[in-house]
């Protein structure tokens, strides 16, 4: 009887351990990010460590990367600059057969030689917008630049604002109060890819000629400036950051007219990766849902249809735009700074 | 009788190395040593110049051998008005900049005014502040549309129009020399406190008048100081960075540097065409060291501390003691009162704020909160600290040597080596950023990523500055002094270290005052060169002026930068004032011996 008794207990005892196993199991995988792909992790883990060239400020990129490393394991070397900073960086690195960088995430990725970058075939690329996704998918995009202008509501009206780019011409009053910067070839290129090349070109001198803009360093010092009243009008900016400065108090709001520019900043994998299998998880990492929400607490804009925006109606009025995307490799952009530079910094 | 044989002996040949010898002096074995050591920091950024200034610039890397960035960076009428602009821009700075620092110079060593510790100290103040900030801190006060003094003047007077609008090249000037004037009191101070003032005393017992003796007897003897100090702030105004992209891109008034900020700034740099431009400036650098040392070369006649002994001795101002006082703080309050009180007040609110007047903004420290709790700023001031320090020793070291050997030991060659030491100047420190990343990616020296590649990088923008301080005190100082040791048996070290180093205290601790806080605030040469773990304070300051903070956040890492600079500079000044006593005090005790 006893030995019965004790039968039945292991077997009860066997059948537990059994169910709790199993469901630690499938929490192990609910818990398991969508962006970890488990068939690489361990070799990536013996890889150690993955470089990321960033034009994030730290106060967003380490946190973001700190998600990632608690998931993985791996230490994230992080470094900041500029995109014209890191894409020369990356440029002499190559030169000198030197190979630092695993994964890059700047506006400018797509004009990386194409030889430069992996083809790689993201799972989490399935989720974004089909316009964030490179066709050669040697990028994909990590959050949306919408450009459109922007004014100071201290000096400005809103119902004086021009409704449509030609408009623009009309506000003589606004000649040197009005601010772009300095390096907007590809919102130029969205204005003549919506107006066409000839007529494009000849609205924006004619703007120029009315408003005479003024070029500044920086988005943000745009941003700000016209948040603070230096300049009343922002020819064009981001839209992400026309918004921040308005959240910290500033004069400041965008409004909309067609075209709406788009650009990406994306993320792309070194082809030369010195730690290849760690790259392609913080690419992957990169255009996650955990990684878009996070980015968009500091107001940048998803790529993805499943993040909501901060604060959630700012897109409201752009998806009644026509939306001009624009992604230009290095040749084309050459040719465009120089066609901006002669328009807006005329020698 | 016998022959007596006195077999000549054959005299034996001296040995090789006596052979080298006795042709190599050991003047030439210093001059070649720095050459080469100058020559290492130098040939990468100057040869990477003239590789990417002669290739096509593909935009993936020089190309074939062209003159296309020539004609893409001289190929405009509108080149001449920029290099006019230029020109002005540099020249007024260099001017004002040494009205100024000349006079807190004058005052400061020659005369009995009170106050005298108190401007040392302020002037070293106004050096350290980053030059982004000096010029965001003017705009901020004197913008016509949001500059919080043309606010209260319009507020005070109902006038529509401000009083002065820091947007015009008289405002980019002013901007500049507000910021600089320190660098030619560093320069012309010590060379006013090494002045014998027995000179001008034997002038004037000849019947000069106070004015003649001034034009007559000591403008001249300070020659090489004020050449010096007048060529290092043309040049510096030349190759100026800040104030012109901040100030003089929306005066659309463009100058040399704004070319080179267009060209290395696009989405695609273009370094062939920046490094076209500065080709010029290398130009205009030689070109000022050359009529430099030809109005410099009888450095005898300039040398006003002899073997004969020395006692610089104040000037009494007598009623004009507080009128000099009152002046003199009336100039700092303006250069360096303004900007400092719209750094402080604005770091206190997150949006605009005039100082002292009500704002919708509220009183805050989340900007200081948000700085000191910003990502790598701990590691970043220490990392920017020790490279300072580490600059600054091995520069003052380095071109001190150097200087000495130009100015002693082999005047004759030495100008190649002052040309040499100096012509980094000329190039903008992007360019400097840019190729030794590249040189030392390609050598086998393992240093990227590290440290030592952002000292490699300093060292070479710095030495240009130590170079010009050195030559400028060495000049001070008469030859017959270091013959007089050498006389006594003393070597070369033993004359440098007992000697030279005595008379030169005042003038090293400048130098290395100047170049740690030059490097402790570096950015254009960084951005290429920062690592994991290699964060420095300039790359922390422009990402929060290019990609988050606000215009307050931007002031509190400003005054947060200045504050223990002040204590540092406090410390030096104290360490400086030790020094000079003890060494005038042997000196008197020698000479009553």
């Amino acid at each position: 009887m006893a030995n019965r008794t004790l039968g039945i207990l292991r077997a009860c005892a066997a059948a537990i351990a059994c169910i709790a196993g199993l469901g630690a199991s499938a929490l192990a995988q609910t818990a398991t990010p969508s962006w970890l792909d488990r068939s690489i992790l361990e070799e990536a883990r013996k890889e150690g460590s993955v470089t990321v060239y960033s034009t994030t400020n730290e106060e967003e990129g380490l946190p973001l990367w700190k998600i990632f490393e608690d998931a993985t394991g791996l230490k994230v070397n992080y470094v900041r600059a500029s995109d014209s900073q890191l894409l020369a960086r990356v440029l002499i690195e190559n030169r000198a057969g030197q190979r630092s960088w695993d994964v890059m995430q700047t506006a400018n990725v797509n004009k990386i030689p194409p030889e430069f970058l992996l083809q790689a075939d993201l799972s989490e690329g399935k989720a974004l917008f089909p316009d964030a996704i490179a066709a050669d998918k040697r990028w994909y995009g990590v959050y949306s630049n919408y450009n459109s202008p922007a004014y100071n509501t201290k000096f400005v009206k809103a119902e004086d604002l021009p409704k449509t780019y030609e408009d623009f011409v009309k506000h003589k009053e606004w000649a040197g109060k009005v601010a772009i910067d300095a390096t907007d070839d590809a919102w130029m290129t969205g204005i003549l890819m919506h107006y066409g090349e000839e007529k494009g070109a000849q609205l924006l001198k004619d703007i120029i000629a009315a408003v005479q803009p003024v070029t500044i360093n920086g988005h943000l010092a745009v941003a700000r400036a016209v948040g603070s009243g230096e300049y009343w009008i922002g020819l064009n900016n981001y839209v992400n950051l026309t918004v921040n400065v308005k959240l910290n108090g500033g004069a400041t709001d965008f409004w909309t007219m067609d075209p709406v520019v788009l650009f990406f900043g994306q993320v792309g994998v070194a082809k030369l990766a010195p730690h290849p299998k760690a790259a392609l998880l913080a690419a992957n990492f990169s255009i996650s849902r955990e990684a878009q929400e996070f980015l968009a607490k500091f107001g940048r804009l998803p790529t993805r249809s499943d993040v909501t925006t901060n604060p959630p109606d700012v897109l409201d009025t752009i998806k009644t735009r026509k939306v001009v995307t624009v992604l230009l490799n290095t040749e084309e952009d050459r040719r465009r700074i120089k066609q901006f530079n002669d328009l807006f910094k005329p020698r | 009788m016998t022959a007596i044989s006195h077999p000549i002996k054959a005299t034996p040949r001296p040995s090789l190395s006596a052979r080298m010898g006795s042709r190599v002096s050991p003047a030439t074995i210093w001059l070649v040593v720095c050459a080469i050591i100058c020559g290492w920091f130098v040939i990468v950024p100057v040869g990477a110049l003239f590789f990417t200034a002669f290739t096509e610039d593909t935009g993936f890397g020089p190309g074939p051998f062209s003159l296309s960035n020539f004609v893409e960076a001289y190929g405009h009428w509108s080149i001449l008005k920029v290099f006019g602009n230029s020109l002005i821009f540099a020249g007024g700075t260099a001017v004002l900049t040494f009205l100024m620092g000349g006079a807190v110079a004058f005052v400061v060593e020659r005369t009995n005014a009170p106050g005298r510790e108190i401007f040392h100290s302020l002037a070293l103040i106004s050096f350290a502040l980053p030059g982004l900030l000096i010029a965001m801190a003017w705009t901020l006060t004197l913008s016509p549309n949001i500059g919080w003094f043309n606010q209260l003047f319009k507020d005070l007077t109902g006038s529509k129009e401000p009083l002065l609008n820091i947007y015009t090249m008289l405002g980019m000037i002013w901007a500049l020399s507000s910021h600089y004037f320190p660098l030619a009191y560093l320069l012309l101070g010590p060379a006013l406190r090494m002045l014998d003032v027995r000179m001008e005393e034997a002038a004037t017992m000849s019947g000069a008048r106070s004015l003649q003796t001034m034009f007559r007897v000591t403008l001249p003897i300070l020659r090489p100081a004020i050449f010096s100090t007048i060529l290092l702030l043309f040049v510096r105004g030349v190759e100026s960075f800040e104030v012109p992209r901040l100030i003089g891109n929306p005066a659309r008034i463009n100058v040399f540097t704004t070319e080179v900020q267009r060209a290395t700034s696009q989405s695609t740099p273009e370094f062939g065409v920046a490094s076209a431009l500065s080709m010029s400036l290398l130009g205009i650098c030689i070109l000022a060291v050359f009529f430099y040392r030809r109005a410099t070369r009888n450095a005898e006649a300039y040398a006003t501390i002899t073997g004969k002994g020395y006692k610089p001795v104040p000037l009494e101002l007598g009623n004009l003691r507080w009128p000099v006082t009152i002046a003199l703080s009336l100039m700092f309050a303006l250069a360096l009162g303004l900007p400092l009180l719209t750094l402080i007040w604005q770091s206190f609110f997150r949006n605009l704020a005039t100082p002292f007047m009500a704002t919708t903004s509220p009183f805050t420290l989340t900007n200081y909160s948000f700085v000191l709790h910003y990502p790598i700023f701990v590691e970043a001031v220490q990392t920017s600290v020790l490279l300072a320090a580490m600059a600054a020793t091995f520069v003052v070291l380095l071109t001190f040597v150097a200087a000495w050997v130009t100015q002693r030991a082999a005047p004759r060659g030495g100008w190649v080596l002052d040309a040499l030491a100096f012509s980094p100047i000329a190039i903008p420190s992007v360019i400097i950023g840019a190729s030794v990343l590249f040189a030392y990616l390609m050598l086998p020296i393992p240093v990227y990523n590290t440290i030592w590649i952002l000292l490699i990088a300093y060292v070479t923008l710095y030495m240009p500055y130590g170079m010009r301080f050195a030559t400028s005190g060495i000049t001070q100082i008469h030859k017959e002094l270091e013959e007089a040791a050498a006389v006594s048996g003393a070597g070369i070290v033993q004359m440098f270290i007992r000697v030279l180093l005595p008379l030169l205290a005042p003038i090293i601790i400048a130098a290395w005052l100047y170049v740690f806080v030059l490097a402790v605030r570096e950015l254009s040469a960084s951005v290429f060169l920062v690592g994991p773990g290699t964060h420095v304070l300039g790359t922390i300051s422009l990402t929060m002026w290019e990609e988050g903070g606000s215009y307050g956040a931007v002031c509190a890492l400003g005054v947060i930068q200045i504050t223990p600079l002040i204590v540092i500079v406090a410390g030096l000044r104290w360490f400086e004032r030790r020094v000079s006593a003890r060494f005038r005090g042997e000196g008197t005790q020698s000479e009553v011996a």
